[in-house]
């Protein structure tokens, strides 16, 4: 097995890394071509990205395992991403898409701040980003030379660093459209594996009847369980358009049918792989019932039911956690560059753009994300014992954006002190129900800070009224934001990059 | 067509969301089944909504 481990693992590495360096020939002229793919992503790529993204390694050692200890309490996962993450997607991705075509944007503050004249909301948002992504990319390649060690016998330290290298390599030389290319492959391997492990494991579990035969296939109707129901739902459903690794793909599709597409077809993806999740782990319970360390559900059933599979199920860890890896870095870099970096770079230098502007900037990029790889080695080797507490706890900051976002499109009523009041009493609120209470509804108290979050921002809103200037200026943006900006010929993208 | 979509998107999905609280499905060969159902036909009625809507006296004649 180590033999195959290693072969299968090292041509797959090779292969990604062809496929990257190839991609990304042109991708290193200005941060239009670096970040965004000279907005030109199809539906495959977008599709692809996005589902790899959400099934990183993570998903097939955690979740996975929270579906074989919790079962169709779990279905709220699926649920969310199969009907709500669509759904939030298009309704507010379709829209950062006309408004980045027509005004530039690259990242989701900027947005934020021309539509709330905001800065405290811009600041707010960048930084969450910033905080939110880099502890959950950090920790994919902890978990791949822990994988790679386990069933290569490779050394941890190695299998860490050759993790990092390689993924920062075609980052570096192709940016965002080299990540979209490599994805489209781990995309494909990855839902291959996935329904060979159903069948097998599902085979090895005496059939669909007997696998399905478990009260373990059936959702709570009370208590915990229904929490985890729910709060699963909402969470996974409104949290893919507030992520930054997910959506700054959103400013990168060419027109609207390919993001039409490419939605609806991540939306597909992600089912499978989350009724993939469900029907592994209901098959694994029925010949393994008493896994303590529920991360190697999958490991386990595969050994016990398809040995073969092993070297595939790490091949499959590795892009998936590739690609999320890649993707978190990039969301990173585009925010730290597009938000704090250029305006300043702008503002001390006085540099009008052109290719002497866009060289520099470029660089920075690249030097961030060399600064950011090594950061990553760092916390391999020497992991905070409070990194997954932060990953929860920016990750629920991150989702109180979602009411600024879906409420300022679908409501003309909301006010920028509205939003900024909601969205603060959403971060205060889930910090409450981490640290010192247990939120009330839920295993997850970024949930219940949402719906704290959502209720002051329209009773704010409602209440204090809001200069009439500014209520117009939003309204003009929520009329670009669905006009056919693909029919406009010869449209110009006016950089929103300013000093303040 | 398209309030057709919205129709049965919204139907799906308050089958599977109320499936904990619905005795006739929420039963251990039914679940799984029911909800790979809802989600197959969710995805299509959404894809449908998705479409912009036609703009109003565009249906039919040509520029006569």
């Amino acid at each position: 097995m180590i033999f195959w481990t290693v072969t299968i693992l090292g041509v797959y590495l090779v292969l990604i890394l062809a496929i990257g360096i190839y991609s990304g020939r042109d991708a290193g002229k200005d941060t239009e071509s670096f970040f965004v793919a000279n907005r030109h992503l199809n539906w495959l790529q977008e599709s692809m990205a996005v589902f790899t993204t959400i099934a990183p390694a993570g998903a097939l050692l955690g979740t996975i395992g929270l579906f074989y200890r919790d079962g169709g309490n779990m279905l709220g996962y699926i649920i969310g991403y199969s009907f709500l993450m669509p759904l939030t997607y298009w309704y507010v991705g379709s829209r950062l898409r006309r408004l980045g075509r027509v005004r530039g944007y690259q990242t989701q503050a900027v947005f934020i701040r021309d539509f709330y004249q905001s800065s405290y909301l811009r600041w707010g948002m960048a930084i969450v980003g910033i905080c939110a992504a880099i502890p959950y990319f950090m920790v994919n390649p902890v978990a791949l030379g822990y994988l790679l060690h386990r069933y290569a016998g490779f050394p941890y330290p190695a299998g860490v660093l050759l993790f990092v290298v390689l993924s920062t390599v075609y980052t570096l030389k192709g940016g965002l459209r080299a990540v979209a290319n490599t994805d489209i492959f781990h995309g494909i391997l990855l839902l291959l594996f996935l329904l060979g492990s159903i069948i097998a494991l599902v085979i090895h579990g005496g059939g669909v009847v007997h696998v399905l035969d478990t009260p373990k296939a059936t959702v709570a109707t009370s208590g915990p369980g229904l929490g985890i129901f729910l709060s699963w739902m909402f969470y996974m459903g409104f949290g893919a358009c507030v992520q930054p690794d997910r959506c700054f793909r959103m400013f990168a599709v060419r027109d609207e049918s390919n993001m039409r597409r490419g939605v609806i077809m991540s939306g597909a993806m992600v089912s499978f792989a989350a009724f993939s999740y469900f029907a592994i782990g209901l098959a694994v319970r029925s010949f393994i019932p008493d896994i303590k360390e529920t991360d190697g559900t999958l490991a386990a059933g595969l050994q016990a039911a398809a040995v073969w599979l092993v070297p595939w199920f790490v091949m499959n860890a590795w892009g998936g956690g590739m690609s999320n890896f890649t993707s978190g870095m990039l969301s990173v870099a585009n925010i730290f560059i597009k938000d704090l970096f250029e305006p300043w770079y702008v503002r001390r230098r006085d540099i009008p753009a052109g290719p002497k502007r866009d060289r520099v900037i470029i660089l920075a990029a690249r030097l961030f994300i060399v600064v950011m790889a090594l950061s990553t080695v760092g916390v391999c080797f020497y992991p905070p014992p409070f990194i997954w507490t932060l990953i929860n706890i920016t990750h629920g900051s991150l989702l109180q954006f979602f009411p600024v976002f879906v409420l300022g499109f679908m409501w003309r009523g909301v006010t920028r002190l509205g939003a900024q009041v909601g969205w603060t009493c959403g971060v205060l609120c889930m910090m409450l129900w981490s640290f010192v209470y247990k939120p009330p509804l839920g295993p997850l108290a970024g949930i219940d800070a949402l719906i704290v979050n959502a209720a002051v921002l329209i009773v704010v809103s409602l209440l204090v009224p809001e200069k009439q200037t500014l209520k117009d200026q939003r309204e003009e943006m929520r009329r670009a934001a669905v006009s056919n900006v693909d029919a406009i010929p010869g449209r110009t993208i006016a950089s929103p990059v300013t000093a303040d | 067509m398209k309030i057709w979509a919205r129709v049965v998107y919204l139907v799906m999905f308050g089958l599977v969301a109320t499936l904990p609280f619905n005795p006739l499905l929420n039963r251990r060969f039914i679940v799984f089944p029911v909800a790979v159902i809802c989600v197959v036909v969710g995805l299509i009625s959404m894809y449908i909504c998705t479409f912009p809507d036609k703009p109003k006296g565009s249906g039919g004649g040509g520029a006569a």
